[in-house]
């Protein structure tokens, strides 16, 4: 034992040591120090009055699979027209006698969707529209390691084009499949819920477009809203519940076999 | 203090550490942009950057704010609950110079296609939604007879 370490016992440097803990313990409850606390992570979801959460709604019931939100979305949003580059697309589920699902979405349904093989087979099919489901614990904000991706105050979970790196780690992260990378832009890509239009009060051009209200849009915190009277008059589920990313996308007559 | 001096590696180690965190803070200064924190873990201003992208469609009630013939027409027919531009197409420039740009016409208006885009016959449809087989009229474009903006018979 050297003469540093004999000047403390191993017992009071211990001691010491939980006195310290407490001490930065009581220092975080003072709301000086709670703020600086909070941006190392533990970052609290809190709505201040008068703030709008937008939301989002999808009747499987009322899509026809005309694609037109697809359409919409892409001139929209600039987003390229070859076929693998999509914000929102519309899936064709056909389930077949014994349980076997096939899902196709030829160009997002743009070129539409070719005759059902076998259809004696098929037992049901129906079309379910997919588009960011807007968490509010998302992945994809996570793991961003730059910062480039973040939920607003208002919701909308957004890119910053201009800070992404392109790491592509969000679009795995992603488990509903709607971040793409831009290889114009050289960053991550998806729906931003038209936010240049919502907060000009404008629906998003998928909404606007869509000829059955299959769509329906609004605020959340409102209870006027389209959105918030929808989810309140309709049994509604999201998209993979168990993982916990409290999705502010609501699907009415959600099939047991759609991820 | 001497040669012997038992606390000189832990200074050095002190003023490295120290010289390590200020060349930190030094560097996060130059780095960080100045609206990060502003609202959480991201860059402010990228907020401002999303809202701010250009808009192309206008919106029903721009239309019919002109178009108040068609939007009453539309009102009474079964396509009611469709947006002008469902059909159109993105509308906002023809809106802001209506002479100069006069394309807000269906892009494939006529065809017998585009009626099918919604209206052909899908076992994935809904049941309640009105499809039209091939066999009806075939060949023959819809808004020969239909009248788009109200479905009334044109003929």
């Amino acid at each position: 034992m050297n003469k540093i370490s004999a000047g403390m016992s191993r017992k009071a440097f211990l001691g010491a040591l939980g006195k310290l803990m407490l001490l930065l313990e009581g220092a975080m409850s003072i709301p000086l120090f709670r703020g600086k606390a909070r941006a190392f992570g533990a970052q609290k979801k809190t709505q201040e009055p008068g703030q709008r959460k937008f939301g989002f709604a999808v009747d499987i019931d009322k899509c026809i699979g005309c694609a037109r939100c697809v359409e919409a979305c892409k001139s929209e949003n600039g987003v390229s027209k070859e076929p693998f580059y999509f914000r929102t697309w519309v899936e064709r589920y056909s389930v077949r006698r014994g349980g076997k699902v096939d899902v196709d979405s030829p160009n997002g349904g743009l070129d539409g969707y070719p005759a059902q093989k076998n259809p004696k087979e098929v037992e049901r099919t129906f079309f379910v529209p997919k588009l960011c489901n807007h968490c509010q614990d998302s992945p994809c904000v996570q793991v961003c390691p730059v910062g480039a991706t973040f939920e607003t105050k208002d919701g909308v979970v957004l890119i910053d084009e201009d800070y992404c790196i392109g790491c592509r780690y969000c679009i795995q992260a992603c488990p509903y499949g709607t971040r793409f990378f831009n290889p114009e832009k050289g960053t991550a890509d998806k729906c931003t819920m038209c936010y240049h239009r919502i907060t000009k009060g404008l629906k998003p051009a998928c909404v606007e477009v869509c000829p059955t209200h299959a769509r329906v849009w609004g605020d959340l915190n409102n209870p006027k809203s389209e959105v918030s009277t929808f989810v309140r008059n309709h049994k509604v589920q999201h998209l993979k519940p168990h993982l916990g990313t409290n999705p502010k996308v609501f699907y009415n007559g959600l099939d047991e076999v759609v991820s | 203090m001497g040669r012997h001096d038992p606390t000189r590696h832990l200074k050095r180690a002190l003023v490295l550490l120290l010289l390590g965190v200020a060349g930190f803070m030094v560097f996060r200064r130059v780095m960080r942009p100045p609206s990060f924190g502003q609202f959480g873990l991201y860059r402010g201003t990228a907020v401002d950057d999303n809202a701010s992208q250009p808009l192309r469609y206008a919106g029903q009630a721009v239309c019919v704010s002109c178009h108040d013939d068609f939007g009453a027409e539309k009102k009474r027919g079964e396509h009611r609950t469709l947006s002008c531009e469902t059909c159109h197409g993105a509308a906002l420039e023809h809106a802001k110079s209506p002479i100069a740009v006069l394309s807000a016409r269906p892009k494939e208006e006529g065809v017998r296609a585009f009626c099918f885009h919604c209206h052909g016959s899908k076992a994935a449809r809904p049941k309640w939604f009105s499809q039209i087989g091939e066999d009806h009229f075939p060949g023959s474009a819809c808004i020969k007879c239909h009248n788009p903006h109200s479905l009334e018979w044109v003929r």
